[in-house]
């Protein structure tokens, strides 16, 4: 089919048929993007924690600017080029827009996987801790003792051969208790190796017999009877599963008959008829109406009467075939417990335990609804470089309880145990009073976050001072200067490949902190997960990520296949790649907003 | 619109012109923000700053869609569109007024109302 008007512009519009559609559907993305920064605004007036104001490394993001505004250029001039009949130079043209656009996921790409690297912790005491987590060393460790990937430590593996994060809830496991509909595979291949590792194996419990015990031995079912110390496959918990779910339907059958048949004997009873004469004893008032009024009267009573009967109807007393439901029913197994020859540690992530974890917990419920049954076990979130202690969270629920900011952080948690980041604050609020004197000037004040955050920074920066006073317990807090120029606590300058990739953990000293589980409320990579704050920065980015992708394909169309519709018409691709040109330059709008939201402000 | 050969070749300079100052427009953004001699209001990111950011953003979008995409010398129809979706763009972000008087937005520095908790 040909389109119309795809070269010439229409007499009425003046324009080409292609520009209007394109036009329309920007009208509907500058609708879409509308109500995704509508969310964000929503979102950061709402937030009941302190927003992460100007958290994201600024470098890879002005970058990116740079990136789409140059190919913002280069598109439009590829357009100037077809105009003026140059096909080598709109090749050029065409060539650096699409590498923008490839460069530009790269650092996006970068930018979202040190998000996906990088642990963060909100601690009940509203403690925020992120960081870096080391892998557990062989054979485990003990509460407060570091394994680590340095040195000759040999490193834990899980079933899959990777290392595994210390951040793990971990459980020693004597029993298992499965729901036999749903059960999540992966978990029991976990259980089986953690198992096998200590040379033990996981039988069943008990014996489960599908049979009823009234059943003659003749009409018994072997192939429903599963011996106690069958080891656990997934051949047997099919098997089970099977019986279970048909002995459930046939009881589920037989129990909807009975219902039938009770509501028909309940419909069947003379004082349950709805009857004139029923009604007329149940509601003496209402033979006395008359016309609608009586009608309506009359409906109502036969309604809630018919409701009022389904109180009656039970299957207790019912027989169908000449069984009553206790002499039908088979035995349903909805959940079978398996037993560890020798108790094993398994390891779960945080996110698959319902149960609130405590040191002392000798079950555990998993979210496909697994009962684990032995005892806990240690399972702190180490940070092996902890490169951010931030008290906002806690100083902002310390005042809504009018409690004094700075007592609640000397009695929270990390600050009493562990006095590496103790010294770290003092430091900290010797920076903070330096800044304090040095804005009092401007007549300006340090921000909350200035205050009680102490970011990768500030925590390299002590940590340097730390070194250079040979510990902790030596450092001088005269030491501590802040550089006037900067209007910040004291802080370390990030190098260039620091601005892009985070800290670097090998030449800084970053504090190493473990925090028990039973203190954590939650814990996330930074992901939306997380907070709103990168949930909305995801689905923002994360969609006009998709534009760029989808753009540069049809940008790369044009260049590498349209050597042919140049040659017989150059005007119709001149105006393909003009509303091609027109989406790429809506997807540099934006991010022109994007960049100083999410990263500046 | 910049038809003939002749004077798109004159606006090529134009647009070059706009895609330097989008450039020096995103150095400005930078620079008010992260410089402290150039940070306006209170110190550290406060409405002020925000102000400034949003104006030289919307500064910025406007040349890219004056300049780049045509609007500075488009037909009547593509007015009526753009201007139709920026008004519902509009009315999208206006919704949050909607909300307002909502207990979601209870300031819990300034009031002391509690943070809000999960319920289990």
């Amino acid at each position: 089919m040909e389109i119309p008007y795809i070269v010439e512009p229409r007499k009425d519009t003046g324009l080409f048929n292609s520009k209007v559609g394109i036009w329309l559907f920007l009208a509907s993305e500058v609708m879409l993007f509308g109500g995704l920064f509508s969310g964000y605004v929503f979102l950061r007036l709402g937030a009941d924690y302190p927003w992460p104001e100007r958290t994201l490394p600024v470098m890879p993001g002005l970058i990116n600017t740079f990136i789409l505004i140059a190919s913002s250029v280069t598109v439009v001039f590829a357009w100037a080029s077809l105009k003026m009949r140059k096909w080598a130079q709109f090749q050029v043209f065409m060539g650096i827009t699409v590498l923008c656009a490839v460069v530009f996921m790269c650092f996006k790409a970068l930018e979202y996987g040190v998000k996906f690297k990088h642990q963060a912790v909100r601690m009940n005491d509203f403690t925020v801790v992120e960081g870096h987590l080391g892998y557990l060393p062989e054979g485990g460790h003990k509460h407060g003792e570091h394994g680590g990937a340095a040195g000759d430590v040999v490193l834990a593996e899980d079933r899959e051969g990777n290392h595994i994060e210390e951040n793990t809830v971990n459980f020693e496991v004597e029993t298992v208790s499965f729901d036999i509909t749903r059960y999540h595979k992966p978990w029991i291949e976990d259980l089986v190796f953690a198992a096998e590792q200590v040379g033990g194996a996981i039988e069943l419990a008990e014996t489960i017999d599908f049979n009823r015990k009234d059943a003659d031995a003749a009409s018994k079912n072997a192939d429903a009877v599963f011996d106690a110390g069958t080891p656990l496959s997934f051949e047997l918990l099919a098997n089970i599963q099977q019986v279970h779910l048909d002995h459930r339907a046939r009881n589920a059958g037989w129990r909807t008959e009975a219902i039938r048949e009770s509501w028909k004997e309940v419909r069947a009873k003379p004082e349950n008829q709805l009857s004139e004469a029923n009604f007329a004893a149940e509601f003496p008032k209402g033979p006395t109406l008359e016309g609608r009024e009586r009608d309506r009267a009359f409906k109502r009573w036969k309604s809630g009467k018919r409701s009022r009967l389904a109180e009656q109807v039970s299957i207790d007393g019912i027989v169908i075939d000449g069984m009553t439901y206790e002499q039908f029913e088979l035995p349903e197994w909805p959940t079978v417990t398996f037993k560890f020859t020798r108790p094993a540690v398994v390891r779960h992530g945080s996110h698959d335990v319902i149960t609130d974890f405590t040191a002392d917990a000798t079950q555990l419920r998993l979210r496909d609804g697994s009962v684990l049954g032995g005892r806990a076990q240690a399972s702190p979130a180490i940070f092996h470089d902890a490169d951010a202690v931030d008290f906002q969270h806690l100083a902002m629920d310390a005042e809504a309880k009018d409690q004094d900011p700075l007592v609640a952080i000397e009695n929270s948690w990390i600050i009493r145990h562990n006095p590496e980041i103790a010294t770290m604050w003092k430091m900290h609020q010797e920076g903070v009073r330096q800044l304090e004197e040095v804005l009092a000037e401007e007549g300006r004040e340090p921000t909350e976050k200035d205050r009680y955050r102490m970011g990768w920074q500030e925590l390299a920066y002590y940590g340097k001072l730390i070194d250079e006073a040979g510990g902790h317990e030596n450092v001088n807090l005269a030491d501590v200067k802040i550089d006037p120029s900067t209007r910040k606590p004291p802080h370390v300058k990030a190098r260039m490949s620091e601005q892009f990739r985070g800290p670097d953990y090998s030449t800084r000293h970053f504090p190493e902190i473990s925090v028990p589980r039973e203190q954590i409320l939650l814990d996330s990579k930074f992901t939306p997960k997380w907070n709103t704050y990168y949930a909305i920065y995801f689905t923002i980015t994360g969609l006009h990520g998709l534009h760029v992708v989808g753009g540069a394909i049809v940008l790369a169309y044009y260049l590498f296949f349209s050597k042919g519709m140049y040659l017989a018409n150059p005007e119709w691709l001149a105006n393909r790649v003009e509303v091609g040109g027109l989406f790429w330059h809506f997807v540099d709008l934006v991010w022109i907003f994007a960049f100083p939201i999410f990263y500046l402000m | 619109m910049a038809d003939s050969p002749e004077a798109i070749k004159k606006s090529i300079r134009t647009y070059l012109i706009i895609g330097l100052i989008l450039f020096a427009g995103t150095v400005a953004t930078v620079m008010v923000a992260t410089v402290p001699a150039l940070d306006i209001g209170g110190h550290g990111f406060d409405t002020w700053d925000m102000i400034l950011g949003l104006a030289i953003a919307t500064t910025k979008a406007s040349l890219v869609a004056l300049v780049f995409m045509h609007l500075n010398h488009e037909k009547g129809w593509v007015y009526l569109l753009f201007a139709t979706g920026l008004f519902f763009g509009a009315a999208m972000v206006a919704l949050i007024f909607l909300a307002k008087g909502d207990p979601i937005h209870y300031d819990n520095f300034s009031t002391g109302a509690p943070p809000a908790r999960v319920v289990e």
